[in-house]
């Protein structure tokens, strides 16, 4: 009808709808309805590749706004020629051998560089007498499609060169894919070698596989670790981070995870924590040994005290109770019994000076003296008006040389040396008894010199001499309790300077000792107690 | 010992565990010029009891002077005086401590719970007779004290 009334000289009349009875043109309405309700392009071609027929999705794509507005054209007036070439060589083939053409991908490119997918399907249209009269085609555009399958190329890629290991697992467990990382970590060479089987198989602990996959049931995700098994049959340290892959509705479809070896990390990481337990331990030892040797210093300190204080109260006894006796009782006596009294007074006094040493020393460590400046000269004459008495029983000299002025508790420098000035004294057959105090400024400390031209002391007993209640004579001799020496080494010692002894025996001894400038007798801290 | 009737006798608590020290201690006070009676009790227990007029203590005088060693059986020197300060019928009472402790805690210890000297016993006889002859003198000629 319409279509008739349009239609070209040249179009081949017979595959033209002609005029028939009414019901054929009530069917001719139906197939248009129909063609012009699918959303795929539909076209009907003569022998010659003529439109005869075509529908409202076919029209839109070529820009027209009626169908009819193609008859008896071609793709060449709607199409790159490219495209209408190859259209036309596909469907003269069609009409040459009757052969259908199925799904053909074909890619529509337009001059401004755009371009559509279309997959076309085009089958020859036949007369009754099986003569071929033409082309049928549908085609559809799959644009869209095509670009949402280059993306998933696109990931399936990046999946499949994955650094990571990244294995798919269907519900069951079985393994539906990995990647070439997951192969290479392992050692397997042919995905077939893989594809398929139970996922838990790979890991050294199946049941703890088979639990992972059940936390992921529960949570839709699980990160962890897990020791995997090799083909090879070897194992290694495996971060796996796995979670469920859902439908739209959310639907569980199948597991998915990626794996990295972490052997050579946790290695690095349990080598520097062993390294830094070791330290740790390193430390906390040379802490242990540093409080235990503080804590022996400090007991033997109050041991000392304490011990001190016990041994006085018996003492006082003794010497109470011999001078009761001596006054009581001393008329009844005779010179033995007396001298025996006597004896035991002198011990007692001994003893207490022992006592007192001890005390003396203990207190070095414990008790807390104030470094001060002091003018060693002041100090020297203060020492010399004291030892005048010693100097003059001797017959001895005492020189002090010009000394400087030091930070130092005061005592305690006093207390060394009137103690080495004393045994310079004492131990001297000299008839000219002489001491000298000289000194000399170095970087770091200062070292004092006392020497005398006593009888001096053999080169074996130059540590012993420095010990504890140590003598090397008799007490008839020379008197003293022999802590002296170890008095001014505890001293020295807790300032952190030395104290040595040089000596030539018959000649005369030199004893030297330092005073470091920094350390136990820090300069700030004595100029604030100085303008105190 | 002088003996002066018109003088009134000062009564003296010695509390001392040591029996040596005691004795010492008895010996020196009788160099003294002063009257006085010596009381002694060996542990801080009796010496609260002596303080309270306890039992055998009832009709025991209230001491003029206290002479308290530290280091004590059962209840130990500081916990009496602790108790002889803070009791109104006592805590004027002066309290001396006599002790063989140097120790600086000891020493600051005794200050706080309110001691009114701190001496260490000397070893030599002739030091402690010096001492307790100084301690006689100061409180009972030097200081006034309410009597009480």
């Amino acid at each position: 009808m319409q279509l008739a009334r349009h239609s070209a000289k040249n179009i081949d009349e017979s595959v033209y709808i002609r005029r028939e009875p009414k019901e054929q043109v009530y069917e001719l309405e139906l197939l248009q309805t129909l063609m012009d309700s699918i959303p795929d392009a539909i076209y009907f071609k003569d022998t010659t590749s003529r439109f005869i027929r075509i529908n409202r999705a076919h029209a839109k794509r070529m820009g027209l706004n009626e169908p009819r507005e193609a008859i008896g054209k071609t793709d060449f007036d709607f199409y790159p020629e490219k495209f209408a070439l190859e259209t036309y060589a596909d469907e003269q083939n069609i009409v040459k051998t009757g052969k259908a053409l199925i799904g053909k991908i074909e890619k529509i490119e337009k001059p401004n560089g755009q371009f559509r997918w279309i997959s076309a399907t085009k089958v020859p249209i036949k007369d009754k007498k099986g003569n071929i009269k033409g082309v049928a085609g549908i085609s559809r555009d799959i644009t869209e499609y095509k670009k949402t399958e280059e993306e998933m190329r696109i990931k399936d890629n990046a999946i499949e060169s994955s650094i990571n290991a990244v294995g798919f697992a269907n519900l069951k467990g079985s393994i539906t894919y990995v990647n070439r990382s997951f192969l290479e970590m392992w050692g397997y060479q042919d995905k077939k070698e893989i594809l398929g089987k139970p996922m838990p198989s790979f890991w050294k602990t199946p049941e703890n596989a088979i639990k992972v996959m059940q936390a992921l049931m529960k949570s839709g995700g699980w990160i962890g670790e897990l020791s995997a098994l090799r083909k090879d049959g070897s194992t290694f340290d495996a971060q796996l981070s796995a979670s469920v892959i859902t439908d739209d509705h959310g639907n569980p479809i199948c597991f998915m995870a990626s794996f990295v070896d972490i052997t050579e990390g946790k290695k690095m990481f349990k080598a520097l924590k062993e390294a830094n337990s070791m330290l740790e331990w390193l430390l906390q030892n040379l802490k242990d040994v540093n409080e235990r040797l503080q804590q022996s210093n400090d007991d033997l300190e109050n041991y000392t005290y304490a011990v001190s204080h016990d041994l006085k109260a018996p003492l006082r006894a003794i010497r109470s109770f011999s001078t009761f006796l001596m006054e009581d009782y001393g008329n009844r006596l005779d010179e033995v019994g007396q001298d025996y009294l006597k004896r035991i007074a002198d011990a007692s006094s001994h003893m207490d000076h022992l006592i007192e040493d001890l005390l003396l020393l203990s207190r070095v460590g414990r008790k807390f003296m104030k470094v001060e400046k002091v003018n060693l000269n002041q100090l020297s004459s203060e020492i010399e008006a004291d030892l005048k008495p010693l100097i003059k029983v001797h017959n001895a000299e005492v020189v002090f040389n010009e000394l400087p002025t030091i930070f130092v508790q005061r005592t305690w420098m006093k207390q060394i040396l009137m103690n080495l000035i004393d045994n310079g004294l004492k131990f001297n057959k000299s008839k000219t008894p002489r001491v000298e105090v000289l000194y000399e400024e170095r970087k770091k400390d200062y070292l004092f010199k006392v020497r005398d031209n006593g009888v001096g002391i053999e080169r074996k007993y130059f540590e012993r001499i420095f010990r504890l209640f140590e003598r090397l004579h008799t007490e008839d001799e020379y008197e003293g309790t022999g802590a002296g020496l170890a008095i001014c080494k505890r001293i020295v010692e807790h300032w952190g300077g030395k104290i040595w002894v040089e000596s030539t025996p018959n000649k005369g001894s030199t004893f030297l000792f330092t005073v470091p400038k920094k350390g136990k007798t820090n300069k700030k801290k004595a100029i604030e107690n100085d303008t105190e | 010992m002088t003996q002066n009737r018109t003088l009134p006798e000062y009564p003296i608590l010695l509390v001392e565990d040591n029996q040596d020290d005691v004795m010492i201690t008895e010996r020196a006070l009788t160099k003294g010029s002063i009257r006085k009676k010596l009381y002694v009790t060996r542990d801080g227990e009796e010496a609260m009891k002596f303080m309270r007029k306890e039992g055998k203590y009832k009709h025991f005088p209230t001491p003029a002077l206290i002479i308290l060693d530290l280091k004590m059986p059962k209840i130990d020197g500081f916990e009496v005086l602790g108790e002889i300060k803070s009791a109104d019928n006592s805590k004027s009472i002066p309290v001396i401590i006599f002790t063989s402790s140097e120790r600086d805690k000891d020493i600051e210890r005794a200050y706080e719970l309110g001691c009114n000297s701190y001496i260490v016993k000397p070893v030599n006889f002739e030091d402690f007779i010096k001492i307790v002859i100084e301690i006689e003198h100061y409180w009972f000629i030097i200081s006034k004290m309410p009597i009480g």
